[in-house]
């Protein structure tokens, strides 16, 4: 799966960044500059795949 | 860890703003300043604030004054918006002016870590930008 990070600008003064494909630690690596270069964090919030080992293949059983 | 982030927008990046104006109508019309300059007001009064970005009152309105961005000390730039041209370039304007400032700013720092960026608008109408990650 291909990793994005999807930033959404949300025409009041905010944006949402969403990492997608990520696992572990290469997600918070990815994303800190964009998150600095943009403005302040306000919020974080894991998402399910956090838990998940590097290499895990999400919905695999 | 995988997350998703909620941030306040703020201009910091010059080569953004600029990009961002040009974005809204003023391509070729904007000054960058090393040290503030002064503004002035419809009259050619020149008014007490001083800024790094201007846009001069002849490509504002008939009737108005210099726009100006001043960087501060923490390194954000702060508009000065006479009361008579912020019917126009209000909050409203500001704000989209801060939206396009943020593209521009995620699209160059792409650029600049070799990494592949689209913008794109989502089914809202909001400004997106989609980094790939090798």
């Amino acid at each position: 799966m291909e990793k994005q990070l999807i930033l959404t600008f949300n025409g009041d003064g905010t944006y949402s960044l969403d990492a997608v494909g990520f696992t572990g630690k290469a997600c918070r690596d990815a994303s800190a500059a964009y998150e600095t270069a943009l403005g302040p964090t306000v919020d974080r919030k894991p998402k399910p795949e956090a838990t998940q080992g590097e290499g895990t293949r999400v919905g695999a059983r | 860890m995988s997350h998703f982030t909620q941030g306040t927008l703020e201009i910091r990046d010059e080569a953004a703003l600029v990009a961002a104006l040009e974005e809204l109508g003023f391509a070729g019309k904007v000054e960058v300043h090393l040290t503030p300059s002064t503004l002035y007001g419809y009259r050619g009064d020149a008014r007490p604030e001083r800024a790094h970005v201007i846009i001069r009152r002849q490509h504002v309105g008939r009737l108005s004054n210099d726009l100006g961005f001043r960087q501060e000390v923490d390194g954000r730039f702060t508009a000065i918006v006479s009361e008579y041209d912020r019917e126009t370039y209000g909050p409203t304007w500001l704000t989209r002016l801060t939206d396009l400032a943020g593209v521009q700013r995620a699209l160059r720092l792409a650029a600049s870590r070799g990494q592949r960026a689209e913008r794109r608008v989502d089914e809202r109408g909001r400004h997106q930008v989609v980094i790939t990650v090798r």
